[in-house]
């Protein structure tokens, strides 16, 4: 499983909430070569804390994939490069 | 004999009643980077999750391990002590909790978990570390050593808890795994005890790492990161309701699914903010005095 940085312009349809909450670590988006792609535009997938959503190489989301039918293999998680990130909580010093 | 050089099982353990949340995963992800880089050896890992997608909790809790273990559902925890053959068990429970218990099919209540572990066979001291939501409910039990006098003592069991009657906070941090960069909602009192154990402080200053070293550093540190996350997330809160409505306005409009995702985010980004403002946190432990001499 690798990370990988991408830019928020490569995948213009996703909305700005939906790219900080992946960025925040609160979701995951992430490419798969095991879900069985029955649309072949299928390019990334976005796992939120229920569902798990299948997008066009834009970011426009295509449908969702029943949680129960599929067993998920990470190729690789993704990140955007050009936005905030959150900081190292365990590097924090405590101010006083 | 310290917890980390002596015969000591080190418990990973996330109990779900359907599939574990991601956030939660990774809570053990990180603590399994932290005790692989204390030192402790692979074969005295134990690791139980609950779930189905077990090839996707593979991937995630191995975010920061080059190693492959065996990730049992928490149900086996309890046959397995049943067999123990350590002297020590050091458990870290993350995941939800409430009133009635940690999160999972059937709950897990205070003292079945309690008795689980006084019964372990060759046990001799127990450090059970718990960051879930209501953890509280586990304090006030007989935790302490109660037949001293006779030839097989029961076991003495510290129990710690990240919050007592409340939930607990998570908060977004981005942690290096080795060579990954890692974002996640991580629990914040198991963040910074795992780091302790990869870097354990003599807080006390009494020459010793101790289990009482362990509660002090992430209480403290746990407190202090969710006060700045407090003050960070108030003024951020405005500008996430105005989104919020936004989001709400637009899939009023559109009704599409890609709109229903979007208001999900911001939605969930504005619950969380509020969340963490009316929240309070603080950690507690059980049986303190033999906390003091445990030594990491």
């Amino acid at each position: 499983m690798k990370f990988n940085d991408i830019l928020s312009s490569d995948l213009p349809e996703i909305d700005e909430s939906v790219k900080q909450c992946v960025n925040f670590g609160r979701w995951l988006l992430f490419r798969s070569s095991s879900i069985d792609k029955k649309s072949v535009h299928a390019h990334l997938y976005l796992k939120t804390d229920e569902q798990i959503l299948e997008l066009d190489p834009l970011g426009r989301i295509l449908k969702e994939i029943p949680r129960e039918e599929v067993t998920v293999h990470i190729d690789e998680i993704c990140y955007f490069s050009d936005m905030p990130r959150p900081q190292s909580l365990s590097n924090t010093r405590i101010a006083v | 004999m310290s917890l980390i050089k002596g015969a000591t099982r080190w418990v990973l353990f996330l109990a779900a009643r359907g599939e574990p949340e991601t956030r939660h995963i990774l809570d053990l992800a990180y603590g399994l980077y932290c005790l692989e880089a204390a030192g402790i050896p692979q074969a005295n890992i134990a690791i139980y999750i609950d779930g189905n997608d077990r090839q996707l909790t593979s991937q995630l809790l191995g975010s920061g391990t080059s190693n492959t273990y065996v990730i049992k559902s928490t149900n086996d925890f309890f046959s397995d002590q049943q067999q123990n053959s350590h002297e020590n068990l050091v458990m870290f429970v993350t995941g939800h909790g409430s009133i009635d218990g940690i999160d999972a099919l059937n709950p897990i209540r205070p003292y079945p978990l309690l008795k689980s572990v006084k019964d372990s066979p060759n046990l001799v001291q127990a450090v059970l570390y718990l960051g879930q939501c209501h953890a509280g409910i586990f304090n006030y039990i007989g935790a302490g050593r109660s037949n001293v006098d006779t030839k097989k003592p029961d076991p003495n069991v510290i129990i710690i808890g990240a919050t007592s009657l409340h939930e607990s906070l998570s908060a977004s941090t981005n942690e290096q795994l080795g060579s990954n960069p890692v974002s996640w909602m991580a629990n914040v009192f198991l963040l910074h005890l795992f780091k302790w154990i990869s870097a354990p402080v003599d807080v006390d200053g009494d020459g010793r790492t101790t289990v009482i070293d362990s509660f002090k550093y992430a209480g403290a540190m746990a407190n202090g990161v969710n006060k700045n996350v407090k003050m960070h997330t108030f003024h951020q809160s405005f500008d996430l309701r105005m989104k919020c409505a936004s989001a709400e306005q637009n899939h009023k409009t559109q009704q599409t699914l890609a709109s229903e995702i979007a208001l999900k985010a911001a939605h969930a980004q504005y619950f969380n903010a509020m969340n963490v403002g009316h929240i309070h946190q603080e950690s507690w432990i059980l049986n303190a005095i033999p906390a003091q001499s445990i030594e990491f």
